[in-house]
């Protein structure tokens, strides 16, 4: 039996207003500048730069509104494939600060927080790890290290923009806790805030001091692990290898409707190359596929299907999406908006093999997925797609379709 | 309809059909079973979706006025449940079904049995025969293996080929396949269906659950191509066939194997649940290592652990290895005698394995792969 208590704290890296950093990065004339960056259809600031912050704009607000509180400012269209190749390095780095990373989403990441040299305090491994980062990646960032996840990103939120800051003394915490709301915490705000302002419960440290029980009949068992963890025991574990997804979806809406069975065969299929490409990044072969189709008259249509061996082949996901979307398909109706949904996932290796599957085929299969990823990764997304999605022109020749919301891994905001 | 019925018989016979009345129909009234009561021909329960169908022999029921009556499954089910006495009394009467016990009575509406769609009877004068124990068996070690979910619908039933005096049970769901072949007489001038009939796991399984081992034969016959009868000693089920081809189920029989491993059923399947235990849904391949006298099963999962099982068995050729998902050879396993004997046949790490017992059961899984 060896020690129950780990010596070790975690940490929390959250980048500084990233989207902005990241343009900044590849155009430092950006630097010090008021930046807004804008959302698809360029409509809405998504992220903003401190400066622009200042001046009074909020992430969400339209362009027209941000105009007028902040003239002077520069507005970019997002790139979210640059802010990936970002995030992608931070991971890099943060890998060789810590044995244990988990990718918590596009700009934070929590990790297991060690020393980084023989000796060196915790504060002054914070500040290290956030100049390498700044070094090496050019993106600011703040790091919190506490003894629990929750803590740890409080910390960083207060310590924010380019702070490093490691609170590990239970009475450092109380008086940090003491200062933050309530609603501070991640999985803590509208209906939860409310329940618990009848008991007096205002602050982090507030709902530290609870009564555990209480907390849980409020808030039940997810409240009570925030109590654990506010009270610096981790209960929730860094994730260093993402469990499973249950689901993953591709899909949105078509922008204009889509009556002609080509258009919409069109966009299965191009949903399809997004869903592809999102299961070969989680390595992840698919058992069980929706399509959902939905009509402007309100209407809507499901087809759902289990493949014959889990597979993320394209030949094979067109086959098996084809005839859920004839299920789904209602003639004549004008469809607004598609979804594919990818269920009983299973790792791609030990990738299960098919009895009825020839091996050359497969093989075949296999060798052109390899060339079409290969090109798309070396000249552009959707440089070579399939010839079933001609029909959607114009969604390909404007560049901002290159990428969807969705296709961002771990945001889910617009 | 007027009937003094027997508790424990009716109570049987819902157990016995329940399985076929569909949750949801467009035809609500598929959500009921009927009672028919006639002097001549006895006391049957009928329940259909259209798509299988059962007449269940009631017995245990005197029969005062011949008739029939709709019966809503779930009430009456729970009423016979809770009814203390062994006989009550079922009666019509306008609309309504009475149930009347010594301390407990009830009143249930009904609906009017002539809407209750015919379930087809057993007319064929010629039929197939074989022993109930034979074709219980051979359902069990069989129909686990389809995907009723599949959109290859014949991957949704059972293929059933008869050949000379013998009748082949084929189910695969494209990953795995089980065969098992058993005897089979004529009664009559039968021949064989013209085409592949596959028959639909539901009916099945309900067909398995109404047989015994040291039940009386059972009599089959097809209605061309479209449907299967089976008599039972209590029951007669029809059930329409699986639309779709069969696939070549020959071809996935590997025309050679590079070694013969024998194992005993029961200590395999011990084996493989120990295993598994260690498995996740992202890991869920077990390692087998065959090498001298022993089977190593191993698994390793991230965040989970590891296991380390050994078995101890009698092969003295070459190490191979091979990787399966535990699930698919543990619900074969569990079909079968585990005291008997079971030979594994295997090529490499990337072919089929296949498993064969010494009473005609074969069974053909694909390994998972890790070299893509």
């Amino acid at each position: 039996m060896g020690n129950s208590r780990r010596d070790t704290a975690i940490g929390h890296l959250d980048a500084d207003c990233f989207y902005v950093s990241a343009e900044r990065v590849r155009d430092p004339f950006l630097c010090g500048k008021p930046v807004g960056v804008l959302g698809n259809q360029g409509a809405c600031v998504i992220a903003k730069s401190y400066e622009m912050k200042a001046a009074g704009v909020k992430t969400g607000m339209p362009i027209w509104e941000a105009m007028k509180l902040c003239p002077g400012g520069i507005y970019i269209k997002r790139d979210f494939r640059w802010y990936e190749v970002l995030s992608r390095r931070m991971l890099e780095v943060m890998r060789t600060c810590s044995p244990r990373v988990e990718y918590y989403s596009i700009d934070e990441f929590f990790f297991q927080a060690v020393p980084q040299s023989p000796g060196m305090s915790l504060q002054d491994s914070a500040l290290a790890i956030r100049d390498r980062v700044a070094q090496e990646v050019g993106v600011p960032a703040t790091i919190g290290i506490a003894r629990s996840r929750t803590l740890a990103k409080l910390i960083s939120d207060s310590a924010k923009p380019f702070g490093a800051l490691a609170v590990l003394d239970p009475e450092a915490e109380a008086s940090l806790l003491a200062e933050r709301p309530v609603s501070e915490i991640t999985g803590i705000s509208g209906q939860r805030e409310k329940r618990l302002l009848p008991w007096g419960i205002r602050t982090c440290l507030d709902l530290a001091r609870a009564d555990r029980r209480l907390v849980r009949s409020l808030l039940t068992s997810s409240g009570e692990t925030l109590w654990w963890e506010l009270n610096g025991e981790p209960a929730q574990p860094i994730r260093a290898n993402r469990p499973l997804h249950k689901a993953i979806s591709r899909g949105g809406s078509f922008g204009e409707t889509a009556v002609d069975p080509a258009v919409l065969y069109a966009w299965l299929v191009r949903n399809i190359e997004r869903l592809i490409e999102e299961l070969h990044y989680h390595e992840t072969l698919v058992g069980r596929l929706s399509v959902w189709v939905g009509y402007n008259d309100g209407r809507s249509g499901i087809g759902q299907t289990t493949l014959a061996v889990p597979t993320d082949r394209f030949d094979q996901l067109v086959e098996a999406a084809r005839s859920c979307l004839r299920t789904a398909w209602i003639p004549r109706a004008a469809a607004q908006r598609m979804h594919l949904i990818a269920e009983n996932l299973h790792k791609r290796e030990p990738r299960p093999l098919g009895l009825f599957e020839s091996a050359t085929e497969h093989n075949r299969a296999e060798a052109v997925a390899k060339v079409k990823r290969q090109v798309n990764d070396r000249i552009g997304r959707f440089a070579l797609r399939s010839a079933a999605t001609l029909p959607l022109k114009s969604i390909y020749k404007d560049t901002s379709n290159g990428y969807d919301i969705c296709d961002i891994r771990g945001k889910t905001c617009f | 309809m007027k009937a003094l019925c027997n508790r424990e018989g009716l109570l049987t016979a819902f157990g016995m059909v329940g399985g076929v009345v569909p949750a949801r129909s467009p035809k609500p009234i598929l959500q009921n079973v009927k009672l028919e009561a006639s002097d001549e021909e006895g006391s049957t329960l009928l329940a259909t979706d259209l798509e299988v169908g059962i007449r269940f022999r009631v017995l245990g029921l005197k029969i005062e006025r011949p008739g029939s009556v709709i019966l809503p499954p779930q009430r009456f089910n729970q009423i016979l449940r809770t009814l203390t006495e062994p006989d009550f009394s079922l009666d019509t009467e306008g609309e309504q079904i009475l149930i009347r016990g010594r301390h407990a009575q009830f009143k249930l509406p009904s609906e009017d049995p002539d809407l209750f769609p015919d379930v087809a009877d057993f007319g064929a004068s010629a039929y197939f025969v074989l022993a109930a124990a034979d074709l219980r068996r051979a359902i069990r070690r069989t129909v686990f293996a389809t995907d009723v979910e599949s959109t290859r619908y014949a991957l949704g039933g059972v293929l059933f080929e008869i050949k000379d005096d013998l009748l082949t049970l084929v189910g695969t769901d494209g990953r795995r396949l089980a065969r098992q072949v058993i005897p089979i007489e004529r009664d009559g001038d039968v021949l064989p269906p013209a085409s592949q009939p596959v028959v639909p796991a539901k009916a099945l399984k309900l067909l398995e659950r109404n047989l015994q081992d040291d039940d009386p034969p059972v009599h089959l016959a097809f209605l061309g191509n479209t449907a299967i009868l089976v008599r039972t000693d209590r029951a007669v089920i029809y059930s329409r066939l699986v639309e779709g081809r069969f696939p070549r189920y020959q071809d996935v029989f590997p025309a050679h194997a590079e070694v013969r491993v024998p194992l005993e059923v029961g200590p395999l399947l011990s084996a493989v649940e120990q295993a598994s235990i260690v498995t996740s849904q992202e890991s869920r391949g077990v390692d087998f290592r065959f090498g001298s006298d022993l089977l190593k099963l191993v698994t390793k999962a991230p965040d989970q652990g590891s296991s380390d099982v050994e078995l101890p068995i009698q092969y003295a050729g070459k190490p191979l290895e091979i990787t399966f998902d535990p699930r698919y050879l543990s619900e074969a396993l569990k079909t079968l005698d585990p005291v008997s004997p079971i030979t594994a046949e295997l090529i490499d790490s990337k072919n089929a394995a296949v498993f064969k017992t010494e009473d005609a059961y074969t069974y053909v899984v694909m390994p998972l792969t890790k070299d893509q």
